[in-house]
């Protein structure tokens, strides 16, 4: 720098002159994930009831003249896929940028509707209510004593809950794995898979777990046998030992809970899928409200041993 | 109106001010009667939306499994489950505790049908 040019009193000043980034960073959401892979029934507004269809054994048996058809020998078990009413809303008066320093990015004058990063806000907005979602629909619980500001994972039961209920009402055996290490997580899936019905074994079936299991479950899988496991674009694994998926769900949080049973077993309600895009936008004077309004649920339609199969983990 | 139009003009604005001032009084009566109203109407809202939801409010269900706890090592343990599945076995949580060496096992394997009590 050239001693001719006295910058001292400019340095004063150096706190005072910088640049403001046109852009915003945010964490990256992940989608609405299982929407995406389990039964999604749409048009309920507050209830559907899904049935299962059961045979009882011996449905043939030794010929003889007489008929003797036998007694309860199809029954109807109905399973309720309840949805909840939610709303998301977003009140927002962009004149009010002009009071910091992000003020510089509104046009010149005074339009109550000129919202700098509007279409980058709103559509993370979108993407966070879609992880909500997705974490509502695994770990939401319904309280004993729900208000009026509850938020979305306290106004019903997501699937954790619910196979958390099924258990204590003695409806599902969890089965032992104990804690799911490193050295242990391939041995305890595989314990899972044969208490699996045989005939889901032919068909077919999904493993959810969280991240954290599903990382465990690579890792003892590359020691034991010194090779990486393929995986698909989801980075879901097909498990080389029999006819199954496994998924990593994030929105199972942390939970060490391994859920096996095919996917179309998990069922969504939703009143419509649609809603979740649906932004309403109205103006309030120099404000502008922005809302959406959904209702979302979730059930699992065969509540049984052998065809909903878990561990004994939470 | 008619006894005022009789008054001089000074009067007349003298008696109109006072006709004013009364009204006044009265609508700022009536605003203050309509705001305490509403701060009643505002605190029924927030008891009413403070209220449990009935219909959605959660039943707690009672756990099958049975009360007996069982000595391991110091660790006092009970089983939170009714039954659980052990080595592809169907295992009653009753019957598992006339089997020690199971019990044992369970301890070692950190099973979450166990818990510390």
């Amino acid at each position: 720098m050239s001693k001719s040019l006295s910058l001292t009193n400019a340095a004063a000043l150096q706190a005072f002159v910088q640049t403001v980034a046109p852009d915003l960073l945010v964490r990256m959401f992940y989608k609405f994930k299982t929407a995406e892979m389990v039964r999604v029934h749409e048009g309920i507004k507050g209830r559907k009831i899904l049935t299962e269809l059961t045979f009882a054994d011996n449905l043939v048996k030794k010929w003889r003249a007489q008929f003797d058809g036998n007694d309860n020998a199809v029954g109807f078990d109905p399973r309720i896929l309840e949805v909840a009413f939610n709303k998301a809303e977003l009140s927002v008066i962009p004149q009010e940028l002009e009071s910091n320093y992000l003020g510089e990015f509104r046009k010149k004058g005074q339009n109550q509707h000129d919202w700098p990063f509007e279409a980058f806000i709103l559509d993370n907005w979108v993407k966070k209510i879609a992880q909500e979602n997705e974490n509502a629909v695994w770990r939401a619980a319904l309280p004993a004593s729900p208000t009026a500001t509850d938020a979305l994972a306290l106004t019903f039961d997501g699937y954790l809950e619910i196979i958390k209920d099924l258990i204590s009402a003695t409806t599902i055996t969890p089965v032992v794995t104990g804690a799911i290490s490193i050295t242990n997580a391939v041995g305890n899936v595989e314990k899972m898979w044969e208490v699996l019905d045989p005939s889901l074994k032919d068909q077919g079936v999904d493993i959810f777990c969280s991240w954290q299991i599903y990382s465990k479950y690579l890792q003892d899988y590359r020691e034991r046998y010194g090779k990486y496991i393929g995986k698909d674009q989801s980075g879901s694994v097909q498990l080389d030992w029999g006819n199954a998926t496994l998924h990593a769900m994030a929105g199972m949080g942390t939970s060490s809970r391994i859920v096996m049973t095919p996917a179309a077993n998990l069922n969504i309600g939703f009143d419509s899928p649609g809603d979740l895009s649906n932004l309403n936008f109205e103006d309030d004077h120099r404000q502008i409200d922005i809302w959406m309004d959904y209702k979302l649920g979730v059930q699992i339609g065969i509540a049984r041993d052998t065809i909903l199969v878990v561990n004994d983990q939470v | 109106m008619d006894a005022i139009k009789e008054l001089t003009p000074k009067q007349q604005l003298a008696a109109l001010k006072e006709q004013f001032a009364n009204q006044e009084s009265v609508i700022l009566d009536q605003q203050k009667q309509l705001e305490m109203q509403g701060e009643i109407l505002l605190d029924q809202q927030k008891q009413i939306e403070n209220l449990p939801t009935q219909e959605s409010a959660k039943v707690e269900l009672k756990s099958q499994a049975p009360t007996k706890a069982f000595v391991i090592g110091k660790q006092k343990y009970r089983f939170n489950v009714a039954a659980f599945y052990w080595n592809n076995e169907k295992v009653r949580s009753e019957d598992a505790l006339k089997d020690e060496s199971l019990l044992k096992d369970l301890v070692e394997a950190g099973a979450g049908v166990i818990e510390a009590v």
